[in-house]
C-alpha cells in the first residue's frame, strides 16, 4: 500500500475528526451563537450563565468523551478481530461491552443504587467500584471468549457463543434491577441506550487516563499482532509468545471497553465496524497503519453519532440507536463483497 | 545439526535418531496419519515431544529449552495454512521474517532491508513486491511465506506439505527451488511431501515413515534401493513401481502378455492400456506383443500364427479372444 494513500486518509479523517467536535461543540439542543460559543472556548465566558455551563460542562466533556469512547473501543474491537482470528468480532458482539455493564450493575446495586442511575453517585470511591466491576465483567466474559475458543474452532460459532453470553449477561441485569427495586424499573429502561454525555468535568481526567494509558501501550502490540495476521503457528515460530500476547491482548481489550462501559453503557457496533472502515480506506491489515487510522475513525464515528444524538429536534436520541444505522450497512457490504475485498483472502 | 527425538502422540514414533545437514534438501515421506506433521511439530517447537530432544548445531541445547524469540533465529517455517493476510503486501510479508530481530516496535533498520530485497529474489517473486497477497496465486503465495523463511535468516527450514494445493508446473517449481535454496544459501531444508517422485528426484536426503512406524532414513538413493518404499502405505490397493519411482495401481489381472517395444512413451501407454483391461505384462509370458508403432502391433501366441493390429482397441479386442 501507498505511503501516500496513509497519509491522506490520516489527514482526511483528521480534519473530519476537528470538523465533528467542532460541530458537537457549536450545535446542541440549545442554540447558542457560534460567536458566543468561540468566546466561552477561549476563556471570555458569556453574560448568560447557562451557556457557560452548557458549552464548558455539557459540550465540552461530551466531544472529549465520544472522541476517547469511539477510538477505545474501535482499537479494541481491532485487537479483537485480530485475536481471535475473526473479522467480525468486536467488543459489543462478543458480550465484553455486556459483561462490563453486568459488573457495573452489580457494583451500583451493591452500592444501593439502582442500575442506570451512576449520574447519581458522585465520590470517585464509588467510581473506582464502578470502574473495577465493570473491569471484572468484561475479564470475565473474555476469560469465558478464551475458553471456549479452545473447544470451539470454528469462528462462526465463537461469535454466536459471543452472543448467546451477551444475551445472558443483559438478562441478568434486566433480573438483578428487577429484584433490586420498584423504581429501578425506569432506571432500567433507559440503561444500555448508551450516552456520551454520562462523564460529567470532574470525572473527565480520570476516565481520559483510563483509557489513554491502555490506547498508548497497543502500540507496542504492532508488531505482534501484524505476526498473528499469519495464525498462532507462523507467529510463534517469528518469535511471539503467543499466550502472554493474547493474555495482554485481552487485558487491554477488556480495560478499554471496561471504562468505556462503565461510563457510556455497552455501546454496539463502533468496535466491530471501525476497524473495518480502517481497513476498506486504506486497503491493508498491517496494524502500524491500521491503529492510527482506527483510532482516527472511531472518534468520528462516535462523535458523527454524538452530534446526531443532540442536534435532534424532538430530543436525545440514545447513542445506541444511531450506531446500528452506521454499523449495519457496513457489515452488510462487507459480508457481501467478501470475497473481493483483499483482507478476507 | 544433531536431531533425535521420540515423538509421541496417540500415533507412536519411537526411538527415533534423525540428522538434518546444512546444504541437504531432505523430503519427509509417509502416509497421511503417519506422523509427519507430529514430527515436524516436534522440530520446529510447535508441540514438545513427550521425550527426547531438538539440538542444533552450535546451539547446545534442546530447542524446546529455547525462547520463542532464540527460536526464531534458528527454525524457519512454512505451512499449508492459509493466512488472513491478503491485505498484506509482498513485501510486508517478507518484512514479517525480520521479527526475530527487531525491536519492540517491529522497525526495519537498511540491513533488515537488504535481508528482505535478498529473500524476495531468491524465491523469484521480487518483481511482484509490491502486490498484495491476495492478488496471488497458490504457488506464489507458498514463494511468499518461503521467502519470510528465508528472511529470518534461520539455518533450518522446516516445510509442512509446501506443495500440497499446487499444480504440477508449481509442485516442480518449488521443489527446485526448495533444492537450490538448501545448495546454494547452505540451509538445511525439511519437507513433508506426498509429492514421491519429485521428491525422489530432487531431495537429498528421505526420512520414510513406514506403515508399521518405523522411520528410515538416508541418501536418497540408498533408502529407495533398500526397497522400503514398498513398505509406506498400509493400503493392498497401490504398489511401488521401480521403474517409475513412483507409486501406481495394482489391478486386477485376468492374463498377462510380454511386451516388445523401444519407444518408452509408447510402452507406459500401451502397459497402463492393457492393465486397465486386465491384461498385466510379465517378461516370461506365453503370449508375446511386439509394438513397432503406435499403429502396428503383432501378436505371437504358442500354437498360433502371428496377428497383425493396427491400432490399441484393436489389440486389446484380439487379445480378449487369445488364451494363454
Amino acid at each position: 500500500m501507498s505511503r501516500s494513500r496513509f497519509t491522506l486518509t490520516l489527514v482526511v479523517l483528521a480534519a473530519v475528526l476537528l470538523l465533528l467536535a467542532a460541530a458537537c461543540l457549536f450545535f446542541g439542543s440549545v442554540d447558542i451563537e457560534a460567536a458566543e460559543v468561540w468566546n466561552i472556548l477561549t476563556g471570555h465566558p458569556s453574560e448568560n450563565r447557562a451557556w457557560n455551563i452548557i458549552v464548558l460542562q455539557t459540550r465540552l466533556p461530551m466531544v472529549v468523551t465520544a472522541t476517547l469512547a469511539g477510538a477505545a473501543l474501535s482499537v479494541s474491537g481491532l485487537l479483537l478481530q485480530t485475536t481471535f482470528n475473526n473479522p467480525l468480532a468486536g467488543p459489543s458482539i462478543l458480550g465484553v461491552s455486556t459483561g462490563a455493564g453486568l459488573g457495573v450493575a452489580v457494583v451500583m446495586l451493591a452500592l444501593g443504587g439502582t442500575v442506570g442511575s451512576s449520574v447519581t453517585l458522585h465520590s470517585t470511591g464509588s467510581y473506582l467500584a464502578t470502574l473495577v466491576g465493570a473491569l471484572v465483567g468484561a475479564g470475565a466474559v473474555l476469560i469465558i471468549l478464551m475458553l471456549m475458543a479452545q473447544v470451539v474452532r470454528s469462528s462462526t460459532m465463537l461469535l454466536i457463543v459471543g452472543i448467546l453470553v451477551s444475551y445472558l449477561t443483559s438478562s441478568i441485569v434486566s433480573l438483578l434491577n428487577s429484584i433490586a427495586s420498584e423504581e429501578g424499573v425506569h432506571s432500567y429502561v433507559t440503561w444500555g441506550f448508551g450516552t456520551f454525555s454520562g462523564v460529567s468535568t470532574e470525572q473527565l481526567l480520570l476516565f481520559s487516563v483510563a483509557l489513554l494509558v491502555p490506547l498508548c501501550l497497543t502500540v507496542f502490540m504492532v508488531k505482534p499482532l501484524n505476526a498473528l495476521l499469519l495464525g498462532q503457528r507462523y507467529a510463534e515460530n517469528l518469535g511471539v509468545n503467543s499466550r502472554r500476547t493474547r493474555n495482554v491482548l485481552l487485558l487491554l481489550t477488556g480495560l478499554l471497553t471496561a471504562v468505556v462501559t462503565a461510563y457510556c453503557d455497552p455501546i454496539a457496533f463502533i468496535g466491530l465496524v471501525v476497524p473495518h472502515i480502517a481497513r476498506l480506506s486504506l486497503g491493508t491489515s498491517n496494524h502500524a497503519r491500521l491503529l492510527p487510522a482506527t483510532l482516527l475513525a472511531g472518534g468520528c464515528v462516535a462523535l458523527a453519532c454524538a452530534l446526531v444524538s443532540v442536534v435532534s429536534p424532538y430530543g436525545i436520541i440514545p447513542i445506541n440507536a444511531i450506531t446500528p444505522i452506521i454499523g449495519v450497512p457496513i457489515i452488510i457490504y462487507i459480508i457481501i463483497n467478501r470475497r473481493r475485498i483483499n483482507y478476507f483472502n | 545439526m544433531g536431531y533425535r527425538d521420540r515423538c509421541q502422540t496417540t500415533v507412536l514414533l519411537k526411538g527415533l535418531n534423525l540428522q538434518l545437514r546444512r546444504g541437504r534438501l531432505v523430503a519427509l515421506l509417509g502416509q497421511n496419519g503417519a506422523g509427519k506433521s507430529t514430527l515436524l511439530r516436534a522440530v520446529t517447537c510447535a508441540t514438545r515431544p513427550l521425550a527426547g530432544y531438538v539440538e542444533l548445531a552450535g546451539v547446545g541445547v534442546d530447542l524446546h529449552q529455547l525462547s520463542y524469540r532464540e527460536r526464531s533465529r534458528l527454525v524457519g517455517l512454512v505451512t499449508t495454512e492459509r493466512v488472513l493476510a491478503g491485505a498484506l503486501t509482498v513485501r510486508e510479508l517478507v518484512e514479517l521474517g525480520r521479527q526475530p530481530y527487531t525491536g519492540q516496535l517491529g522497525r526495519l533498520d537498511d540491513h533488515d532491508h537488504e535481508v528482505v530485497d535478498e529473500a524476495l529474489e531468491s524465491v523469484g517473486i521480487a518483481h511482484k513486491r509490491e502486490a498484495m497477497i491476495a492478488d496471488l496465486s497458490d504457488g506464489e503465495r507458498q514463494k511468499v511465506m518461503i521467502a519470510k523463511a528465508l528472511a529470518q535468516r534461520t539455518p533450518l527450514i522446516v516445510l509442512d506439505e509446501p506443495t500440497a494445493f499446487l499444480d504440477v508446473a508449481s509442485r516442480i517449481e518449488m521443489m527446485t527451488l526448495l533444492h537450490r535454496l538448501a545448495h546454494e544459501q547452505g540451509k538445511a531444508i525439511l519437507l513433508s511431501s506426498h509429492d514421491i517422485s519429485q521428491s525422489l528426484l530432487l531431495a537429498d536426503e528421505l526420512w520414510v515413515i513406514t506403515a508399521d512406524r518405523s522411520v528410515v532414513a538416508g541418501p536418497t538413493e540408498e533408502v529407495v534401493l533398500s526397497g522400503i518404499m514398498g513398505h509406506v502405505f498400509t493400503s493392498e490397493a497401490l504398489a511401488f513401481n521401480n521403474e517409475l519411482g513412483d507409486y501406481e495401481a495394482v489391478l486386477p489381472t485376468a492374463k498377462s502378455v510380454s511386451l516388445d517395444c523401444d519407444e518408452p512413451l509408447l510402452r507406459r501407454c500401451l502397459i497402463a492400456a492393457l492393465l486397465r483391461h486386465g491384461v498385466g505384462v510379465a517378461p516370461a509370458a506365453n503370449i508375446r506383443v511386439r509394438a513397432a508403432s503406435p499403429t502396428r502391433f503383432l501378436v505371437e501366441s504358442p500354437g498360433r500364427a502371428s496377428h497383425e493390429v493396427s491400432s490399441v482397441p484393436a489389440l486389446l479386442a484380439h487379445l480378449c479372444r487369445v488364451d494363454e
